[in-house]
């Protein structure tokens, strides 16, 4: 679906990605993983078209144009706006929309209560589903999810994930940021593992335990804690 | 939606709306000063409630030019104050002295050394005065030198040089204007109300700023045309707002006459706010953070109003390059 060949972004002189190859595969749902700071939000903006490679390139291999739903690691709001209306911003923005998978979302999100209600009062993991639910709300067959399940309650992360699952299934592609073990076992395919601009390892997900011992032993302190951590 | 999103926060309504009120309720004293109380006050003290000089005060209170009070006690302290333009203050037996043809010390002349016009309504009460003390001086020659008429006959007969109107008459007319003269007009107040104008559009600009550091604009990316339409719908509701308040000021403006201005003027203070707009929200993609947008845009503004100032006051003459500073298209 996207080919990335040599993608290199520089910003002020500063490389922040290195050299990235790599391809998503329709119907993946790959898991960028790595320490804060080693390039994963720049990583996913570079896939998602935000920002443009300063070497190398970023190839949709379809035929036609991939749409794409993008949800930033911040809470990207309008402020005194109710979250019916947000829906109803983002959906004027596409040209067909199924009422009745947004209908089917707000449900499995839990969102149907706080139709009305200014974000100002929402409580963080309400915000963070609507987050999550503006980015979903095109169908989009590109899914770029940055820390979308932070603040979010374990029954609510469980809905989140099965519906992220179930659009998997149905032929989604997916590309998520987590730091979240249960969430990356729950649906990931394959990880991604980043660290200080460099993809230093591409690995299916059915050998995380064989790189979890690997990584016991070789990797830097921050990736090796955070591998130790899994359990 | 985002008007809703952009205008419904409490400090927007008070910067908008505040402000204007504020310079209002600031600028309506002096202009209904101006327009409305152009009489001058002047002030009769009688200590011992005379009745002549009641009815003295009532015949000179007929001039539109003067607006006539009689107290029974002196207060000086209203002439430093100014309320009052001067203070005339009779002496006892007032009727008596002038019947009597006395001249001297029966009247004090209390004025301010910045008093202005109390020099006309001294001449004008003392022409008053003179006509009852030359009547009575006439009356008493009459009556002294013979029997035949008696010395309200006398006075009676002295009115008709005098009455219905003075024997010496000066043409007197008012000119009246309904527009506020300049002594040529002035450009600064507009320039102040495009730095008003600045001041809306830099206050909107905050949203541009926090929509992009919240991911709004990164988010509408992958929508077609996402972005370009919310960076639209801030331009309509910045532009309605101008609109609004170019509009709200000409009213006001033309209501009051705060300053004379043509349409001409109105038409280039919008045409400068809706430039000022694009400019500011041309560098909001360059100037990455919003205080340094605050700051350029202030230095900007206030560099620009303080041209237009100085060259208003003829302490600088106008240079070609002061076009650079929007406040100065307004200057000719
Ligand atoms: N606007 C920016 N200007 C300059 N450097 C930046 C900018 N944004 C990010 N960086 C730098 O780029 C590097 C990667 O940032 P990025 O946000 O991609 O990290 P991340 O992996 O998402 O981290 P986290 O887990 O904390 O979200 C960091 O070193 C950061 O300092
Ligand atoms: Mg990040």
């Amino acid at each position: 679906m996207l080919a990335l060949n040599d993608v290199t972004y520089k910003r002020k002189k500063k490389v922040l990605i290195k050299d990235i190859s790599g391809e998503i595969k329709q119907g993946d749902c790959i898991s960028l993983f790595g320490p804060n700071g080693a390039g994963k939000s720049t990583l996913l903006k570079l896939i998602a078209g935000l920002e443009t490679p300063s070497s190398g390139t970023c190839v949709n291999e379809n035929q036609e144009k991939i749409s794409i739903g993008y949800v930033p690691q911040q809470l990207a709001l309008f402020d005194h706006m109710t979250v019916r209306d947000h829906l109803t911003y983002y959906e004027k923005m596409t040209k067909q929309i199924n009422q009745r998978y947004v209908n089917e979302m707000i449900e499995v999100l839990g969102l149907k209560d706080v139709l009305n209600l200014n974000v100002e009062s929402l409580s963080g993991g309400m915000a963070r589903k609507l987050n999550l639910a503006i980015g979903l709300i095109h169908e989009p067959d590109l899914i770029l999810l940055d820390e979308a399940f932070v603040g979010v309650d374990l029954a609510t992360k469980h809905d989140m994930l099965t519906w992220l699952h179930q659009l998997n299934e149905q032929g989604a592609t997916n590309v998520m940021i987590s730091h979240d073990w249960h969430v990356i076992e729950h649906i990931a395919q394959s990880m991604w593992i980043l660290d200080d601009g460099e993809l230093i390892d591409r690995f299916p997900i059915a050998q995380v335990d064989q790189k979890q011992r690997e990584y016991g032993y070789y990797t830097g302190r921050d990736l090796r804690k955070m591998f130790a951590l899994r359990r | 939606m985002i008007v809703k999103s952009m205008l419904w926060r409490r400090s927007t309504l008070l910067t908008l709306l505040g402000l204007p009120l504020l310079i209002l309720v600031v600028i309506l004293p002096f202009v209904e000063k101006t327009t409305e109380n152009t009489q001058v006050r002047i002030d009769v003290v009688d200590p011992y409630n005379q009745s002549y000089v009641e009815q003295m005060v009532n015949r000179l209170n007929d001039r539109e030019s003067f607006s006539l009070n009689l107290n029974d006690q002196l207060e000086l302290s209203q002439l430093a104050r100014g309320e009052v333009e001067a203070i005339f203050v009779v002496e006892d037996q007032f009727q008596e002295k002038v019947e009597e043809g006395e001249t001297e010390n029966i009247l004090t002349w209390y004025r301010h050394e910045h008093s202005l016009v109390d020099g006309l309504f001294k001449e004008y009460f003392a022409s008053t005065l003179m006509e009852d003390i030359v009547r009575s001086e006439a009356a008493n020659i009459v009556t002294d030198e013979t029997e035949m008429a008696t010395w309200n006959e006398a006075y009676q007969y002295g009115a008709q040089f005098f009455r219905p109107e003075p024997l010496f008459q000066m043409n007197f007319t008012t000119y009246e204007s309904n527009t506020i003269e300049g002594e040529d007009s002035s450009n600064w107040p507009i320039a102040l109300v495009w730095a008003y104008m600045i001041l809306i559009i830099v206050y909107f600009s905050s949203w541009l700023y926090e929509w992009r550091n919240r991911g709004v604009f990164d988010r509408l990316a992958v929508f077609p045309h996402g972005k370009f339409r919310l960076h639209l719908t801030w331009i309509k509701n910045v532009l309605g707002t101008i609109l609004i308040a170019s509009l709200g000021f000409m009213g006001i403006n033309e209501w009051l006459k705060i300053m004379a201005l043509d349409f001409g003027q109105y038409g280039l203070l919008a045409l400068v706010s809706v430039i000022s707009l694009f400019i500011i929200w041309l560098i909001s993609f360059f100037i990455r953070s919003r205080h340094v947008l605050i700051a350029v845009t202030t230095i900007y503004t206030v560099i620009g109003v303080a041209l237009v100032l100085l060259v208003e006051w003829d302490m600088l003459s106008v240079q070609n390059w002061y076009q650079i500073w929007l406040p100065f298209w307004f200057v000719n």
